[in-house]
C-alpha cells in the first residue's frame, strides 16, 4: 500500500478496537492478533474511518494540537505505515493482488553445507515443482524412473516453474517389479534425512505427508503437530525428526512389539490427552502409491486413518546433559515448536491446549545416536 | 469409555485385588457453577480431599461424581483409574498423576461452565474488599506469589482461574487447593501438607494445599478488582515492580483469557472495563519475600 497524502485509510472491518485511558488495543479477527497502540497511534487509528485523506488528517491534527503540519507528518505517516504493515487497513485497490509465492518452507532451517554438498554430488535426473497454497517447492530425484513416478503421483499439483527452489530430494532405486531393492530409498528435506526405507511407497508417502504438512500451516480448525508418530492400538507417541536414523535402526524391533511408525505425519491434538493421526488431504494420484505397495508388498497400516489414541507424550532432542523428563516450561516451548499451524489455529489457543496436554502427557529428552536407549524410552512411554 | 463401577469388585479387566467397595465419599463441592463429589477406596485419602476442597463444600447431593479406583499395590501398571461419572479420565500407575488429573479435570469443567463470564488464566487474592488479579503464563509463579501473599495476610481467591462478571466486573472466588510445584517447595516449605505416610505418594509431584490450612479465614469473598500485577519468574533478574500501560494491561489480560477468540469483542470490552478500574503493574520475581513486600506496599498505598 502506497502511503501518501492522497491515501484514504480505512480500518478493516475484522478489526475490533477498545480504548482505555486514551490508549487503544486492536484485535484482528482474521489473524487473531492483538495490537497495543499508544495514545498518539490510537488517535490516528480512530481517524482511519474512510472519510479523510492522510493529508487532511495531518492538517486537522496540526490544527487541533496547535503545531505545524510538517511537524506531525512523519508521525502520522509512520503510524499509518505500521497499520498497513500489520495488515489492519483495507486495501485501496478493490482487487487485491495475489500473494507472492513463498520461496521456502518456514521450517527449512539453516542448511548443513557438507551434508548438502554430499547430496548434491549424487547424480540427479531432474526435478518437479509443486504448488502448495502460496508455497512453490521442487522435488528432485536421482533416476529417470523415480522422476516419472513423482510426476505421475504429483500430477494434480505439479506446475511449470523450473525456477522454484528445490527443498526435497528423493533417492529412489530402480528395481524390477516384485524384487527387493539393493539400496535403500531415501527422502531428504533440505539436508535432513526424513526417511530411509526399502519401500518406494513408504518414501513417497512420507513425501506426500511432508508436502501436506506445509498446507497444515493454513488450517485453522485443528491443532496439528509434526514429527514421527509411533502408534499402538491405544497410544500415540510423537518423536522429533532428529531421531530419524535412530528410529530406522530400531524399527524392526518396534514392529515386533506391535508398534507402527509413521514417518512424517500430521497429528491432531484432540485435547484431554488424546491424539489422532490425520491422513494427508493433498491431491495426489493414489493409484501410483497403491501400485507400488502391491509391487513391493508394503504394509499399509499407517496410511489409513486410525482413531483417537492416548497421547503417550513427546520425545525431543536433549540439551547436552539433560536427558529425562523435560521441565514444564521447557516442555511447553519444545512442544510449541512442533506445531504446524500455530498462526492459523491461534497461538494463544494452541499454547493453552498444549499446556493442558503437557500436563497430562510426558515430554522426555533423549540423546541422538543412542538407539537402544531410545527404544527403551519409547516402549516405556507407549506402555504408559 | 467404560462405566464406572458401583463396587470395585465389579471391575472385571485387570485385577480388582482388594475386593473392597467404596469406603469414602467426600462432601459435595460447589464452585463457579460446577459441583461434584469424590469417592475413594481409602478413608485417609477421602479425608484429605475433603480438607483440600473444604472452602467449596456445600450441603446436598452432587451433580457429578469422581471415582478414584485403587487396584492395590500388587498391580504395577494402571493401578489407579479416575472416572468422571461413567467416563474414564485416566488410568495410571502413579497416584500423584491421578490426583493431578482430578485437579486438571475440575479446572476444565469449571472453566467450561463459565457461561458469559470472563475467565482469566490468573491467580487472585482479596485485600480490604478489593481484588488483586495476577495474570501470568504457565510457570510464571502465580501460585507461588498468591500463596506467599495469602501467608502474609491477603485472602485467597484462586491460583488458576479468575472469574469476572462482565457487567459488574466482580471477581468470583474459585478457591481450589493451591497446586504447588516442586520448584516452590523450598520457599513455601511451611505449607507442606502433613499427611499420613500412605498418602505421601499422592503428593510427591505436586502439593495440594487448601488455603484454609494457612488460616481459617484465608479465603476471600467476591469483590471487584483494583490491581493487576502481571507476574513472571526470572531467577537471573532482581525482583522489580513497574507500571504497566493501560493498553499493555489489556493485551496481557486478553492473552490470559480462556477462549478469547470465541467472543473477542465481548471479551475485549469486559477486559477494558476491568483495566479502567485497576492500577496496573508488571512484576518480575526472583525473590518471593521481596515480591510480597513490593505488592503489599503497593496495596497499602491505595
Amino acid at each position: 500500500m502506497r502511503i501518501d497524502r492522497n491515501l484514504v485509510p480505512v480500518a478493516r472491518s475484522s478489526v475490533v478496537a477498545v480504548e482505555v485511558e486514551g490508549e487503544h488495543v486492536l484485535y484482528d479477527e482474521r489473524t487473531a492478533r492483538l495490537h497495543s497502540l499508544n495514545s498518539t497511534a490510537g488517535l490516528i487509528w480512530s481517524c482511519c474511518d474512510g472519510t479523510v485523506t492522510l493529508g487532511e488528517l495531518v492538517d486537522e491534527l496540526a490544527e487541533a494540537f496547535g503545531t505545524s503540519p510538517r511537524h506531525l507528518r512523519e508521525d502520522v505517516f509512520a503510524a499509518v505505515r505500521r497499520f498497513a504493515d500489520e495488515d489492519l487497513l483495507e486495501m485501496g485497490d478493490p482487487i487485491a493482488p495475489a500473494p507472492e509465492p513463498r520461496s521456502s518452507p518456514a521450517d527449512l532451517g539453516t542448511p548443513c553445507e557438507p551434508c548438502l554438498a554430499k547430496l548434491n554430488a549424487l547424480g540427479w535426473a531432474g526435478s518437479v515443482t509443486v504448488q502448495l497454497g502460496e508455497l512453490r517447492t521442487g522435488v528432485r530425484a536421482t533416476s529417470a524412473a523415480g522422476l516419472a513416478l513423482l510426476q505421475q503421483m504429483l500430477a494434480p499439483i505439479v506446475i511449470d516453474d523450473p525456477s522454484a527452489a528445490i527443498h526435497y530430494a528423493m533417492v529412489l532405486s530402480d528395481r524390477p517389479p516384485g524384487r527387493q531393492a539393493r539400496e535403500l530409498d531415501q527422502l531428504y528435506f533440505g539436508h535432513r534425512l526424513v526417511v530411509r526405507t526399502r519401500s518406494r511407497a513408504r518414501a513417497l508417502r512420507a513425501l506426500v505427508s511432508r508436502l501436506d504438512g506445509h498446507l497444515d500451516s493454513t488450517r485453522p480448525e485443528r491443532l496439528l503437530v509434526g514429527g514421527r508418530a509411533l502408534v499402538t492400538d491405544d497410544a500415540l507417541l510423537l518423536v522429533s525428526d532428529d531421531f530419524a536414523t535412530d528410529l530406522d535402526a530400531v524399527e524392526p524391533r518396534l514392529r515386533r512389539l506391535g508398534i507402527a511408525v509413521s514417518d512424517a505425519p500430521s497429528v491432531e491434538l484432540a485435547g484431554g490427552g488424546k491424539a489422532v493421526l490425520t491422513v494427508p488431504s493433498l491431491a495426489v494420484d493414489q493409484r501410483v502409491l497403491a501400485a507400488l505397495e502391491e509391487a513391493d508388498a508394503t504394509p499399509q497400516e499407517l496410511d489409513q486413518p486410525v482413531g483417537a489414541r492416548r497421547l503417550a507424550g513427546w520425545v525431543v532432542r536433549s540439551r547436552p546433559s539433560a536427558t529425562g523428563p523435560v521441565p514444564p516450561a521447557d516442555a511447553l516451548s519444545a512442544t510449541v515448536a512442533t506445531v504446524r499451524n500455530l498462526q492459523a489455529f491461534g497461538s494463544g489457543s494452541a499454547i493453552e491446549l498444549l499446556a493442558d496436554e503437557v500436563a497430562i502427557a510426558p515430554v522426555e529428552a533423549a540423546r541422538r545416536a543412542e538407539p537402544a536407549a531410545l527404544f527403551e524410552l519409547v516402549v516405556a512411554l507407549l506402555q504408559g | 469409555v467404560n462405566a464406572a463401577p458401583d463396587a470395585v469388585t465389579d471391575w472385571s479387566p485387570g485385577q480388582p485385588s482388594t475386593g473392597e467397595a467404596w469406603v469414602y465419599e467426600t462432601s459435595r463441592f460447589s464452585t463457579c457453577g460446577y459441583d461434584f463429589s469424590i469417592r475413594v477406596m481409602d478413608v485417609e485419602l477421602g479425608r484429605f480431599l475433603d480438607d483440600a476442597w473444604a472452602p467449596t463444600a456445600v450441603p446436598g447431593e452432587a451433580t457429578h461424581r469422581y471415582s478414584l479406583i485403587d487396584r492395590g499395590a500388587g498391580v504395577r501398571r494402571g493401578r489407579f483409574s479416575l472416572y468422571w461419572d461413567d467416563e474414564l479420565v485416566v488410568t495410571t500407575g502413579r497416584p500423584s498423576r491421578a490426583l493431578g488429573m482430578l485437579s486438571w479435570h475440575v479446572n476444565r469443567q469449571v472453566v467450561g461452565n463459565r457461561g458469559d463470564r470472563l475467565v482469566l488464566h490468573a491467580a487472585g487474592a482479596e485485600h480490604r474488599g478489593r481484588a488483586l488479579v495476577i495474570p501470568g503464563v504457565m510457570e510464571a509463579g502465580k501460585t507461588t506469589l498468591v500463596a506467599g501473599l495469602t501467608r502474609r495476610g491477603l485472602r485467597y481467591l484462586t491460583d488458576e482461574a479468575v472469574f469476572i462478571d462482565p457487567v459488574t466486573t466482580c471477581v468470583r472466588p474459585y478457591p481450589k487447593p493451591l497446586s504447588i510445584d516442586p520448584g516452590s517447595w523450598t520457599v513455601l516449605s511451611s505449607l507442606r501438607p502433613i499427611v499420613p505416610p500412605a498418602l505421601a505418594p499422592f503428593l510427591c509431584e505436586q502439593w495440594q494445599v487448601p488455603a484454609t490450612s494457612i488460616r481459617d479465614d484465608a479465603v476471600g469473598p467476591p469483590c471487584r478488582p483494583a490491581w493487576i500485577v502481571a507476574t513472571s519468574y526470572d531467577a537471573a533478574r532482581p525482583t522489580t515492580l513497574t507500571e504497566l500501560s493501560a493498553s499493555d494491561a489489556v493485551v496481557t489480560l486478553a492473552e490470559s483469557t480462556f477462549d478469547f477468540d470465541a467472543a473477542p469483542t465481548r471479551h475485549l470490552e469486559a477486559i477494558a472495563a476491568v483495566v479502567r478500574g485497576c492500577r496496573r503493574y508488571r512484576l518480575v520475581v526472583s525473590d518471593l519475600d521481596r515480591a510480597c513486600d513490593l505488592v503489599l506496599e503497593l496495596l497499602e498505598e491505595n
